[in-house]
């Protein structure tokens, strides 16, 4: 087959790029880092569908509707994100499809930017669909080929599980030519695809039988290099650091052991096993392979020692050192003395935790949320946050996310906070979030008549994982809170100084009505602002009015806004971007702006 | 060479992810194996970020502690958090700037203190601002000192210059190789 030159790209793109190759025609995801790359590139082919769908389960099911018509369809997402989408996966695995379904689960082992770093191979376990992991970015293209071959072929889901280091890692790549989109056709087979009991009893028995299929086209998903009476085993990523990890020890007679299906695990690697004595698995999270392998040694009745996580751990990502330490135990043998001699990092080196942006609609809006509430005569409550930028004001100064849990969560924690104290909480929610699994928490707080103040930070994008779109940009939300029959729908800007006194109001009558309020804090993300108009003014300091109250760096902590050896502030116009947000917070009136404010700067902010 | 391992250290929107990219086009280009690890979770501007720069021999995306042969800070305070990747051998190209983080009533860091606290690893000290400027670019100002430096043995100068984006960039790139150039001069008249 022809095969260009290597092109350096994110593992992300790699397996964009194998999708294109296997004639992928429908494609859907929810952005959600580290998986966001991949629409993002198939989106640049103009014969594919591509969407950013409103949630992980949407995505899915697009991706499902269309195999189960004949195409050959993707679908993306984070790990936590299967969660979302898990109902109707598990219903895929019993149906199976006609056409070919892959999809990309996106692992964050170290927790980088999830609240956690489940193991999503036990979907696969759980719903009896394979899972392919690959080692290198390499890898991940050839894997999503064959991904889309094994799904076709058996009409099954098949499950890539992918993590930050394959993903968000750029390496040469040899790409496969794109073959032209497959697209379904026309059909109805209910008697396959609608899950009442009567098909549901006879597509369990189907899956049973695709199951072994599967198992029978897997084999050849596991590789062995060397020779020797002891194996190391290494799964996806951790394969690449096992390799590296024996060379950098010197260590030989190890024979070395690759896996990239780790569901189902393919029976073939007992036959690398025959004369090993004993076997160290080295994998991600939990021991999903390790557990397979034991049980498989077991039913075999074979006398192999296996160890894996309690020489590995569990937490966090692999590294070298993590491997390389935990086969020299393994093996009985010394470490290498550099590794006893790793420097740790100083201690006391400040955080610096990623920051709101300067022009951030959330500073303001968290910053007049405590004042808005205070007038309002809500003085003590339960933040209950969500997911996305705004989950950074869990952070001083802010401290205004009291828990935030996973995506659309707020409403519905704030309810179970509020009915077992009675105290009235305040939920906020991104617009795309909102979108994502807000809205059954709002119907529910309409529905039991639950006294909360909502504040939905509408930002017109779905900004944490790079300016994708949100529903939000044709669907107005206030509409969509009034039609779900909240009583009273405000929407402010938070870069005003009133937009307190819209809290007050709202916060009054959430008090006095004992029911849900909506407050849309409505101003776009101050990124996609400056993508569309060049900045040409700054906020400037009045010394002669600046008193150094540090108001503005130790409450509002805008970073464009330092310190000065006097207290008094001095903004950086290296960093202001010019948009105001300051100027109020100042009770000295010692900030303004100067500069001519650029053509369509007010609409690229409202709009 | 058999391998060599790049740590480029410094905060969201200083251009760290870029500069690793930079890097990587360049090697590749000649053929060398590479693999470049960026983690961006947030896309928000101000937190830390590392880059993880490995070429030649390898097969694993991350450095191991104790294992960098370079390191590039776009910020000093970020060298000092970022310093357990670098072997004792170790070089940091060091812009000598620090930034107090977006937190209320930070203690910020000194630059002469955090040089001082680096004192067991070759540390050349350069400032940004002197090289190029407010209008130039910091990060592709150290790409040519460390070009100058550390990768002229492999790569040619248009390796890079052929990789970056603009004028501005190219300009800021060759004034850090002269900078080198000069500084090695001086250092040879003094000897």
């Amino acid at each position: 087959m022809l095969v260009v030159k290597p092109k350096l790209m994110l593992g992300n793109e790699a397996i964009a790029y194998g999708a294109l190759a296997s004639g992928v025609a429908v494609t859907a995801g929810y952005p959600g880092t580290p998986s966001t790359e991949i629409i993002e590139t198939l989106m640049r082919f103009k014969d594919v569908y591509t969407e950013w769908s409103s949630n992980e389960k949407v995505a899915f099911e697009t991706g499902f509707g269309a195999a189960m018509v004949g195409a050959r369809a993707l679908v993306t997402m984070k790990h936590v994100g299967m969660n979302v989408a898990s109902d109707s996966l598990m219903s895929s695995s019993y149906t199976g499809l006609s056409g070919a379904l892959v999809v990309v689960s996106a692992g964050d082992p170290g927790m980088w930017s999830s609240q956690s770093e489940q193991d999503t191979r036990y979907y696969g376990l759980m719903g009896m669909i394979p899972v392919l992991e690959p080692f290198n970015p390499q890898s991940a293209h050839d894997l999503t080929v064959e991904a889309f071959n094994l799904s076709s072929e058996v009409g099954h889901p098949v499950i890539i599980s992918t993590n930050t280091r394959i993903s968000h890692v750029r390496s040469q790549v040899n790409v496969l030519p794109r073959r032209e989109p497959v697209y379904g056709k026309f059909q109805k087979n209910p008697g396959r695809y609608s899950l009442v009991p009567e098909v549901s009893r006879k597509d369990r028995e189907e899956q049973l039988n695709r199951w072994e299929k599967i198992k029978s086209l897997t084999t050849h998903l596991v590789e062995s290099r060397g020779e020797g009476k002891v194996a190391v085993v290494g799964v996806g990523i951790s394969y690449s650091y096992a390799l590296e990890a024996l060379r950098e020890l010197k260590v030989e007679q190890v024979k070395v052991i690759g896996v990239s299906c780790s569901v189902p695990l393919p029976e073939k690697i007992l036959d690398y096993l025959t004369d090993v004595e004993k076997v160290l698995v080295i994998e991600e999270l939990d021991p999903v392979v390790e557990n397979q392998l034991k049980s498989m040694i077991l039913d075999q009745g074979l006398h192999v020692k296996v160890d894996g996580k309690k020489l590995t751990g569990y937490v966090g990502e692999m590294s070298l050192e993590r491997v390389s330490k935990a086969i020299a135990k393994f093996l009985g043998i010394e470490e290498e003395p550099q590794l006893d001699q790793i420097l740790t990092a100083p201690v006391d080196v400040p955080k610096r935790p990623p920051a709101m942006c300067p022009g951030c609609p959330h500073r303001s809006s968290f910053f007049f949320l405590k004042k808005g509430l205070s007038l309002g005569g809500i003085s003590s409550t339960f933040y209950s946050g969500d997911i996305g930028c705004y989950s950074l004001g869990v952070l001083p100064p802010f401290n205004e996310q009291d828990s935030l849990i996973s995506m659309g969560s707020s409403l519905g924690i704030a309810n179970g906070v509020y009915r077992s104290t009675h105290t009235i909480p305040v939920a906020i929610i991104g617009d795309s979030t909102f979108f994502h699994t807000g809205l059954p928490g709002l119907a529910n707080a309409v529905y039991n008549k639950f006294p909360v103040l909502v504040i939905v930070l509408d930002n017109r994008s779905t900004a944490m994982t790079g300016q994708q779109g949100s529903p939000s940009t044709s669907i107005d939300i206030a509409n969509v809170a009034k039609g779900l029959g909240v009583e009273y729908v405000e929407v402010g800007d938070p870069f005003s100084p009133d937009f307190a006194k819209v809290i007050a109001r709202a916060s009054e009558w959430v008090k006095r009505n004992q029911a849900p309020a909506v407050v849309v804090a409505k101003r776009a993300c101050a990124l996609e602002v400056i993508d569309r108009v060049k900045p040409t003014q700054v906020a400037v300091v009045d010394y002669d009015k600046c008193t150094g109250c540090t108001i503005c760096y130790d409450y509002f902590t805008c970073p464009a806004i330092l310190k000065r050896s006097d207290k008094k502030a001095v903004i950086n116009p290296q960093d202001c971007i010019g948009c105001g947000a300051c100027v109020p917070v100042c009770p000295f009136n010692a900030i303004k702006l100067e500069g001519e404010k650029p053509m369509g700067w007010d609409e690229a902010w409202t709009s | 060479m058999d391998k060599l391992s790049v740590l480029i250290a410094g905060i969201g929107g200083q251009g760290v992810i870029t500069l690793g990219k930079m890097i990587a086009e360049a090697f590749a280009s000649k053929g060398y194996r590479v693999f470049e690890a960026e983690t961006h979770g947030l896309s928000q501007r101000g937190g830390a970020v590392n880059v993880h720069v490995r070429i030649g021999n390898v097969e694993a995306p991350l450095i191991p502690r104790g294992g960098a042969d370079i390191m590039i800070a776009l910020e000093a305070t970020e060298a000092l958090r970022n310093v357990e990747y670098l072997s004792r051998e170790g070089e940091i190209f060091l812009n000598a700037s620090v930034k107090p983080p977006s937190l209320p009533k930070v203690q910020e860091y000194d630059v002469k203190m955090i040089i001082e606290r680096l004192r067991d690893w070759k540390v050349h000290v350069l400032e940004c601002n002197e090289l190029v400027g407010k209008a130039g670019k910091c990060n592709t100002a150290l790409l040519g000192v460390v070009y100058q430096a550390r990768f002229s043995q492999y790569l040619e100068r248009d390796d890079f210059l052929s990789v970056l984006r603009d004028e501005n960039n190219r300009n800021s790139f060759l004034a850090g190789v002269r900078f080198w150039e000069r500084s090695k001069e001086q250092a040879l008249m003094t000897q």
